[in-house]
């Protein structure tokens, strides 16, 4: 249920204000960003016009503390079919760091994004190191066992 | 001789190593000179700009800091690179508060960045300045019969990108000019899921089946790939999928530069074949037989 009181008005122009959000309020919800998302074709809970209208409307809690807005691969092809040049994937990272900024994001999540960061920089360095030294020729050869040996030591799982 | 300003990127050396391998060994039978960006680091595309866009921005600048004083374009075979270069390249041009903003952290680091450089992914400029007629006249063992799934992905093509970016055609045509035959791909231009693949594997997976049964039905016998994260999801999690769905994919996922530099002649190893996951071995022995003899003669 949507309350009016719990709306906020300036959402909507926050985001616009973000690099990449300034065409938000163009948007007349003809859904063809939706109609073309990959992500919303596997998971239907998922729906950028739905989450556009939300910020139009001035939702903000219930956006910026949903999960849904993780789950966007930021493929761009909303904003290759929207007809006015809404920006959506930018939307998408504005809206990302508008919940992290404002501590919506429950800390565990948080943990769980620097986790990612720190696998992925890890997997990284020790395929480069295992290259680069040739030391473990059968490290090199098993991927799966380099992203073990990453995982070691994260709080979260991944 | 053309001369370029050279962005490997961190995939390049890491899960993409026959990427970079074959990158490299193309770039002298199609005379380019590329010149490694020097002091190069990572171009932002992690989870930072999800989390902190600005970080994520100064990180890319100072690339493009670096490379403007070489004057070269700055040219990258991975599509992240080149996507998350690119952006921050225009938004830097767009948007005047964040420039000031970036302006200042780079000072700190004795760098400044006026916005001169060019941003290139490596398909472009095979395309545009190299040329197909001239990759025509350098190829000495056509891959004739060979069916290849042209996969261009998203960051190719969206939201810069320089084909269409729902129906590109330039890949395509790049294998056609090599003997092979492009085959229809619908999904040619979908996502593979990118790094959704970490955090929400079940979503990605059913994004990297889609492709893998759309090249398939088409009668692909391997995939073409411009970018070290579809290759990646195509290529390591293809036996997952498999297991997922009762699947049973046996699709080779190479680069786009692996087979030019097949067609070129040259030798299977300094292509990175073996970096593969699934053995392309099959599907390329009469091809690399050929590059074989023609190298030794
Ligand atoms: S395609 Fe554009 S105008 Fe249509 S609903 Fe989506 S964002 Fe709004
Ligand atoms: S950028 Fe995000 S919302 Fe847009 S089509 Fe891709 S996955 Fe869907």
């Amino acid at each position: 249920m949507i309350t009016l009181n719990n709306l906020d008005t300036k959402f909507k122009y926050e985001v616009a204000e973000e690099p990449g959000g300034e065409n938000i309020k163009l948007c007349f919800a003809c859904g063809l960003c939706t109609a073309g998302c990959p992500v919303s074709e596997i998971d239907p809970e998922y729906n950028p016009r739905r989450i556009i209208h939300m910020v139009l409307l001035g939702m903000r809690e219930e956006v910026l503390s949903s999960n849904l807005i993780w789950l966007c691969s930021l493929c761009y092809t909303c904003q290759a079919h929207c007809p006015q040049n809404v920006n959506f994937a930018d939307v998408m990272k504005a809206l990302r760091n508008m919940a992290v900024r404002e501590g919506y994001v429950h800390p565990s999540f948080a943990n769980r994004i620097k986790d990612i960061d720190t696998f992925s920089q890890r997997l990284r360095h020790q395929m480069v190191s295992s290259v680069v030294d040739r030391k473990s020729e059968e490290m090199e050869l098993e991927p799966a066992k380099l992203a073990e040996e990453a995982l070691k030591g994260l709080k979260t799982k991944v | 001789m053309k001369y370029y300003s050279y962005f490997p990127g961190c995939s390049l050396e890491a899960t993409a190593v026959a990427y970079g391998l074959s990158t490299k060994a193309i770039s002298g039978p199609l005379e380019m000179e590329l010149i490694e960006l020097e002091d190069w680091n990572c171009c932002g595309s992690t989870p930072y700009s999800s989390t902190e866009d600005l970080e994520a921005i100064c990180i890319a600048a100072r690339n493009l800091a670096l490379a403007e004083k070489t004057g070269l374009d700055l040219v990258t075979p991975c599509s992240s690179c080149y996507c998350t270069l690119s952006r921050a390249n225009s938004q830097l041009r767009e948007y005047p508060e964040l420039r000031d903003k970036v302006r200042e952290i780079l000072a700190a680091a004795g760098l400044e960045y006026k916005g001169q450089v060019r941003v290139r992914h490596l398909a472009e400029v095979l395309f545009n300045d190299i040329g197909l007629e001239f990759i025509k006249s350098k190829v000495v063992n056509p891959l004739s019969g060979l069916k290849v799934a042209p996969y261009y992905g998203c960051q190719l093509v969206r939201p810069t990108g320089f084909d269409d970016p729902e129906n590109p055609q330039s890949l395509d045509l790049l294998i056609a000019t090599l003997g092979a035959e492009a085959t229809p791909f619908p999904l040619k231009s979908r996502c593979c899921g990118g790094s959704l693949i970490i955090p929400e594997m079940d979503l990605a997976l059913g994004l990297i089946h889609q492709l893998l049964e759309s090249a398939t039905t088409n009668g692909a016998q391997c995939v073409a790939t411009v970018c070290p994260l579809c290759q990646t999801n195509l290529d390591a999690y293809q036996g997952i999928v498999n297991s997922k769905f009762k699947t049973r994919y046996d699709l080779p996922v190479l680069f786009f530069t692996q087979l030019l530099g097949l067609a070129l002649g040259i030798a299977p190893k300094e292509l990175g074949f073996d970096k593969n996951i699934i053995s392309a071995e099959r599907v390329l022995a009469p091809f690399t037989t050929a590059a074989r003899s023609v190298r030794e003669t």
